[in-house]
């Protein structure tokens, strides 16, 4: 009987603190995202299959054992277009030492991007991402974004807004060194 | 035999009670002093009557005092996790995006969907841990761990497209939310509206500077709009210019395209999953508690039976 005691004790003891429990203030919710694209070095980089501006489809993971530098863009960000000229620069310059720019514009039709970059000259691949796919997947934050994937398809580094060339430069040589 | 039906009774209200856990998960009803009184009151019955059936020192007695135990485990499971259980949490996240949930220390990757996924609702949830294999949390398909339950909430969302008028595609954005390229509407915010509230969203066209505050209701709600008779839910755009300017509302049903400010645009309505988490009677508790106790059922009606046969016999041999 002395079990009993101890056991209605140890019950009586639970539904005590259920007065210290609070009824009613037991919901949290919590957003996700709002990191923005520094917080993804490290993780595995994502990859859709998507329409090309030149050709049917193409992707991310086309480009894996090269070192690629992911530029999220879009022809109405002023940025965008201040950037591109370096980006072509520095894709020319690094085109045959194993590193690809994949640029990757965000919800346009073909024909406005057909003109933006042959307006400013762009010869590296360009995907059309209809649905910001990568967008979302890359948490930008703002245009453009750009994503450092190494050779085994990690993301390197994450870099929210306009890049000079000696800052693109700066930014692969760590995924540039490492084997 | 009848004075134990209502301890019965009382062993089944204790375990239904305990379940509803795992069936209907979240309730806040469960972190409530009168549930907890409710299942300590019947767990000390239990305990004093599986205390006295095990004294009885009879066989039958024993195998009451097995279902009774059975009973007052799952009980004190179900005690136990309205108790002492997290809070039940809620988990929006952007579709294409990883969350952490420190809670049950995994990684929620939120699926990526498309327009037609948010028109069906069918969006997964992965769960990834470093420890154990990748989880998929489909909708109407929970999840039971050792002492929660995982599960989706199907929360109003929306596909956006938007053209201009030579048909180009243009770019959706979310500034003020925490998707800035994402073209999928989750509506976290609430806009009162004569003493009621709705979900509200906002997203920019930035090609065109346009800034446009989204309003969610639900088929129920369309009521508001008495002389329209919509079928499904609508979402009601109220577009502004870059200089902050007024430029007009319209109410746009889902797929059904609205021209606004020269742009057209087209809203899928449907709905995108938020992640729950709930507290929930340790696994191990209710699966051993509750075998015990249809054990001891089991075996005092086959005993019954017996004897009843037994007793048919004996008159003819």
């Amino acid at each position: 009987m002395r079990s009993i005691g101890i056991l209605a004790g140890v019950l009586g003891g639970m539904v005590l603190l259920s007065g210290c429990y609070g009824g009613g203030g037991t919901r949290r919710t919590f957003d996700g995202g709002g990191a923005g694209p520094r917080g993804l070095a490290g993780a595995p980089a994502v990859s859709f299959q998507i329409p090309a501006l030149r050709g049917p489809s193409d992707s991310l993971a086309a480009y894996r054992g090269k070192v690629v530098v992911m530029n999220l863009w879009a022809t109405w960000c002023p940025p965008c277009k201040e950037e591109m000229p370096d980006l072509e620069r520095f894709y020319t310059a690094y085109k045959n030492k194993g590193v690809v720019v994949l640029g990757i514009d965000q919800g346009e039709s073909a024909g406005a991007v057909r003109a933006f970059t042959q307006h400013y000259g762009v010869t590296f691949p360009v995907l059309l991402d209809d649905d910001q796919q990568y967008g979302r997947a890359y948490a930008a934050v703002g245009l453009p974004t750009t994503v450092i994937v190494d050779r085994s398809g990690h993301i390197a580094a994450g870099i929210d807004g306009l890049l000079t060339l000696a800052q693109m430069r700066q930014a692969i040589a760590p995924a540039l060194a490492a084997r | 035999m009848s004075e134990r039906l209502p301890l019965v009774a009382l062993a089944l209200a204790a375990i239904a009670a305990t379940l509803a856990q795992d069936v209907v998960p979240g309730l806040d009803a469960y972190h409530s002093w009168q549930y907890a009184t409710g299942l300590a009151f019947a767990a000390l019955v239990l305990l004093a009557a599986a205390w006295r059936a095990l004294r009885s020192g009879r066989s039958g007695g024993r195998r009451f005092a097995l279902a009774l135990a059975g009973a007052l485990t799952v009980a004190i499971g179900g005690l136990a996790s309205g108790l002492l259980g997290p809070d039940t949490i809620t988990v929006r996240g952007i579709p294409g995006t990883v969350t952490p949930v420190p809670d049950l220390g995994v990684a929620a990757f939120f699926g990526q969907t498309d327009a037609a996924g948010i028109a069906a609702g069918s969006a997964a949830i992965t769960l990834r841990s470093r420890t154990a294999a990748p989880v998929d949390v489909v909708p109407g398909h929970p999840i039971f761990g050792n002492v929660s339950v995982e599960y989706l909430v199907p929360a109003p969302a929306a596909f956006i497209d938007a053209h201009d008028a030579h048909d180009n595609h243009l770019t959706i954005t979310q500034p003020q939310g925490s998707a800035f390229l994402s073209p999928i509407l989750l509506f976290p915010g609430d806009q009162p509206i004569h003493g009621k509230t709705y979900p509200i969203d906002t997203f920019a066209v930035p090609a065109f500077a346009r800034i446009v505050r989204t309003l969610y209701f639900s088929t129920a709600e369309t009521k508001l709009f008495p002389k329209a008779n919509f079928s499904g839910p609508v979402v009601l755009f109220s577009m502004t210019g870059g200089d902050g300017g007024e430029i007009g509302l319209s109410i746009a049903e889902s797929q059904k395209p609205v021209t606004l400010g020269g742009i057209r645009l087209e809203a899928t309505i449907g709905t995108y999953p938020r992640l729950a988490v709930a507290s929930a009677p340790p696994l191990a508790a209710s699966s051993i508690g509750g075998a015990a106790f249809l054990a001891g059922l089991g075996a005092l009606s086959m005993a019954r039976r017996k004897r009843i046969e037994s007793a048919e016999i004996s008159p003819t041999a």
